[in-house]
């Protein structure tokens, strides 16, 4: 971790038609992300960090760096920045192939500048073997690993990333957000992340900003999302997913899969036999998709049952989403009603029954 | 025959090597900046287009003349104006084909994606590079159309080339004024011939001009 200070310091503001940013934000190491919903100013946010954007005042600075003043009419060209952007469409170069779209920012950084290989960023996205591909013919996922690829190959004091998942189908997330992972673990380059997707926020960001009509209000660690009555307003809990990391492995005379996430294993759907013995992979299961019981239940067709203890209890508009502990956390969301009639709170003992076909495997 | 061929295709080659930087300037700037003024750029710009290229021609001249800044200037360096020499008719062939150059150009730029160059950027490209690198090798395919159309044009040049270059045979006398020349004194089989000429330098470059278009327009880059 460097100890040079925030890596995002701002404070700015931007007036756009009848949209005003007025934003005030410390962003430290790490994998930061800027939640909310569309409309909330998360891309005119990024736009003014990485210099697309002219603040009308403020002020931006970048490890004690200012990149942008507008009292000391400081406004360094996004060239001149070192913030890596990675788009939603990925926006590749389409008159050059994949390694030309890798090298472009490479070989505009000085020999003495460059800290680690080409060879060594392709090796982490894992798109070698694309590399004399044209960038026509690439899938969503790939050419998602390509953008971040060429990215990284800039070396890039930061990384902003705007939403780059959003355009992708589910088993090319999971391979993104396992990317984003090995990049930040690898390469230790902090990450701005736009989402509007609480699930994915979750599970990949350290820290969290929640944006609303232009201005920040609430920060922490992501567990707000859950607990800040502010930022709760505009997270959309209805189609709240659980994304779980954890190592594959096979058991039985059926050689039936399964997964190990925490300290619990879950049996996975048939037909996934691609997979070696053990693998980390992502999976996701919907938390209104895991049915709580307080008894241990009997005579289930249901292949996982997996005893947990309650964290905590958080309340959404609707519902309630029950934290639950498994070694690492599962939420599982429940009616008001149910509440009424199982009275659990924290520490209360209890059963999770997950059917093997509620869990997508988010892997190609 | 070929004297009148060669001085027209001087003529019209110098017009659009002049026309060329110029062209590319400003239609990189109306076709991926939106630049203050853009209206009155535009409408200045399509002004050759739209006026008679008699009128044109007669604004060059007093712009040319002796008694204007450029005239004496060009009067100081060279002891004489430019008028009636083939450079006058370069300027003129210039000035009247720009607006179709310039036209094209901006259709082509302003089908790249910013997105493109706004990620060249981010990846440390200056504006320069990143005209030389992602802007123009997906647009230059229209670039070179646009060129052609106004190398065409330039051809073709009669009613400004007069004015401020007259029709002296062998000095500033294109395949156009040849032409209205051989007419008007009633040698109609030469002007047939020079017709001829015309028609197979217009059909030449229109073919290739058509030919970029459709295999440009195949990638979608317009």
């Amino acid at each position: 971790m460097s100890s040079l200070g925030e890596a995002i310091r701002l404070e700015v503001k931007k007036n756009q038609g009848n949209f005003t940013l007025d934003c005030e934000l410390d962003i430290s190491d790490g994998i930061t992300a800027i939640f909310g919903p569309s409309g909330s100013g998360k891309t005119t946010l990024l736009d003014c960090i990485a210099g697309f954007l002219t603040p009308d005042e403020g002020s931006i600075s970048k490890f004690e760096r200012i990149i942008f003043s507008s009292d000391q009419s400081i406004d360094i060209p996004p060239d001149k920045r070192g913030i890596g952007y990675v788009v939603q469409n990925s926006a590749l170069f389409p008159h050059l192939t994949v390694k030309e779209n890798i090298n472009y920012g490479f070989s505009l950084t000085p020999k003495r500048n460059r800290k680690y290989s080409l060879e060594k960023v392709m090796e982490i996205l894992d798109i070698s073997y694309l590399s004399e591909r044209e960038t026509g013919n690439l899938s969503g996922g790939e050419r998602q690993r390509v953008a971040l690829a060429r990215s990284l190959a800039a070396f890039p004091d930061i990384l902003l990333l705007d939403e780059p998942l959003a355009s992708l189908d589910a088993p090319f997330r999971g391979v993104i957000l396992q990317k984003l992972r090995e990049i930040f673990s690898e390469l230790h380059i902090p990450m701005l992340y736009v989402s509007h997707s609480i699930s994915e926020v979750m599970a990949l960001a350290h820290r969290v900003a929640v944006l609303s009509n232009g201005k920040v209000i609430a920060t922490g660690n992501v567990g707000i999302l859950l607990r800040d009555s502010n930022a709760k307003q505009v997270a959309d809990f209805a189609s709240f997913e659980n994304l779980l990391q954890g190592t594959t492995g096979s058991v039985g005379s059926y050689g039936q899969k399964f997964i190990s996430i925490g300290n619990i294993r879950l049996i996975l759907p048939d037909g996934r036999s691609d997979k070696g013995e053990t693998d980390e992979i992502l999976v996701s299961i919907r938390a209104s998709d895991i049915i709580l019981t307080k008894v241990r239940p009997v005579g289930l067709s249901a292949r996982n049952v997996v005893a947990a203890r309650v964290k905590e209890i958080h309340p959404t508009d609707t519902s309630l989403l029950v934290e639950c502990d498994i070694g690492d956390s599962i939420y599982v969301e429940i009616t008001n009603h149910a509440q009424d009639e199982l009275n659990i709170g924290p520490g209360t003992e209890v059963f999770l029954i997950i059917k093997a076909s509620s869990i997508v495997v988010l892997d190609n | 025959m070929l004297e009148v061929t060669y001085i027209t295709l001087k003529v019209a080659l110098a017009a659009t090597v002049i026309n060329f930087p110029f062209a590319l300037y400003i239609g990189w700037m109306l076709g991926r900046r939106n630049p203050r003024g853009r209206l009155i750029l535009e409408v200045l710009i399509s002004l050759p287009l739209a006026l008679p290229p008699v009128v044109t021609g007669y604004a060059l001249l007093l712009a040319l003349g002796s008694r204007s800044p450029i005239g004496s200037f060009t009067q100081f360096v060279f002891g004489s104006d430019i008028i009636f020499t083939w450079v006058a008719a370069s300027l003129a062939a210039a000035v009247v084909s720009f607006p179709l150059m310039v036209r094209s150009i901006i259709v082509a730029m302003s089908a790249v994606d910013p997105r493109l160059e706004r990620s060249a950027r981010s990846l440390g490209a200056g504006p320069m590079k990143t005209f030389f690198s992602i802007t123009l090798p997906l647009s230059y395919q229209g670039v070179i159309a646009g060129t052609l159309l106004g190398f065409v044009r330039a051809l073709s040049e009669f009613g400004a080339t007069i004015i401020v270059a007259g029709n002296i045979p062998g000095v500033t006398q294109t395949l156009p004024l040849a032409i209205f020349a051989k007419v008007q004194t009633g040698r109609t089989s030469e002007a047939f011939e020079l017709v001829a000429v015309s028609v197979i330098l217009a059909v030449i470059s229109l073919a290739i001009h058509n030919w970029l278009l459709s295999r440009s327009s195949n990638r979608g880059v317009i």
